[in-house]
């Protein structure tokens, strides 16, 4: 066993040397296997070693104690410690949350009020006459453009205007 | 003596749920709908049914008897909460067998703890113990004898990593099939297979050279 030289099993027969180990092997691929084991030393070595370390492991193996109802009763009973647990972390939060909803339903109250108040005094008050601040100023800075001569008499009023006005 | 039993001759262990009749398994769905309609009877019912595979999913991974038991309730408060959101599309067992596996997990990156750390080398007397038990297969009849043996396995099981060994020990010791354990893991069935084929042959390397450290360290004992 000592010294032994390790050499890994061929990767392509892995899991069937797995379902050989659990017995699980049959037929067509059983026969695979046989048939590349009878010349694969490495296999063949790998098959033993797995063999012996699935020993060993199921060494481990110990009757399970039945814990029966003893633990179902105390799964419940974490159940219901959990179920109060939440239960006690809503009721901090509720006062909070119902305090909340009364305001928001306040204010929407407040916003739909408003709104209502202003459509009726839209509708009922006349339309107010747009009233520009300072409008004389304006009118100063931007006097309305004077008419267009139409007539050939208006081109030579206006030529004698402009004259005049130099 | 009591042998250890053979691959694919094995007792089954009591953890070891038997393939379920298609009327259980509807019978088991009608509780799963009642469950999850609030019906605290019906979930106390399943937990019932599982507790002693959930108890040995955990115990498979954690590997501390303390500790398992907290950790299966926990895995079944958790499912208590959130059965709601199970769609049926997978068998129940596999659905709870899945929490169980992050809540393991979750708990030992919690803890920040290898699920068993051993540090220290095997004794002269324990790789003799272990070696009989390799070469003949048979394992010693006496509990404390036993026992040490296991706690020795364990320690060879810590060299492997924590994935590896979990699927070993869900196979080995709790006796999950290779399709159960694909299913809780998430891993192909194949991946499975090739895992715990490998992380046996790693089991075997390393008790090999534990049991050459010793031999030469006796050996050098003896020449000093």
């Amino acid at each position: 066993m000592e010294g032994r030289k390790e050499r890994s099993a061929c990767r392509e027969f892995e899991a069937l040397l797995e379902d050989s180990l659990a017995g699980q092997l049959g037929g067509a691929e059983g026969e695979r296997l046989s048939a590349h084991l009878s010349s694969c030393a490495a296999c063949r070595q790998a098959l033993e070693e797995a063999r012996l370390g699935g020993q060993v492991v199921r060494l481990l193996r110990q009757p399970t104690e039945d814990l029966g109802a003893v633990f179902t009763r105390r799964v419940m009973a974490g159940i219901r410690d959990e179920e109060a647990r939440r239960g006690r972390t809503w009721d901090f939060w509720r006062p909070i949350e119902v305090l909340a909803l009364r305001f928001s339903l306040t204010a929407a109250l407040a916003l739909a009020l408003l709104c209502g108040y202003g459509v009726i005094h839209s509708r009922f008050s006349a339309p107010a006459e747009v009233e520009i601040a300072g409008q004389p100023e304006i009118r100063e800075l931007f006097p309305e453009p004077a008419h267009q001569p139409i007539t050939n008499d208006q081109i030579l009023l206006s030529i004698a205007d402009r004259s005049h006005g130099k | 003596m009591a042998d250890v039993p053979e691959h694919g001759a094995v007792q089954r262990p009591l953890a070891q749920a038997p393939a379920r009749p298609p009327r259980q398994a509807e019978d088991e769905r009608a509780l799963v709908r009642r469950a999850q309609q609030g019906d605290a009877g019906a979930f106390e019912e399943l937990v019932s049914r599982h507790q002693q595979r959930v108890l040995a999913v955990v115990g498979g991974t954690l590997r501390r008897r303390e500790d398992v038991e907290d950790i299966a309730q926990q895995v079944f408060v958790k499912a208590y909460f959130s059965i709601k959101r199970f769609d049926m599309r997978s068998a129940f067992s596999t659905w709870l067998y899945k929490i169980a596996v992050n809540e393991c997990w979750d708990y030992l990156r919690k803890k920040r703890v290898r699920p068993l750390l051993y540090e220290a080398d095997l004794s002269e007397d324990q790789v003799r113990q272990l070696d009989a038990f390799v070469n003949t297969g048979r394992a010693p009849a006496d509990a404390s004898r036993r026992a040490e043996l296991g706690e020795m396995v364990e320690q060879l099981l810590s060299q492997l990593s924590d994935e590896d060994r979990q699927i070993l020990l869900l196979k080995e010791v709790e006796g999950f099939s290779v399709q159960e354990i694909s299913d809780m893991l998430d891993l192909n069935v194949n991946t499975v297979k090739v895992r715990m084929f490998r992380a046996r042959a790693r089991l075997m390397r390393t008790y090999r050279q534990r049991f050459g450290e010793t031999r030469r360290k006796r050996a050098a004992g003896k020449r000093g």
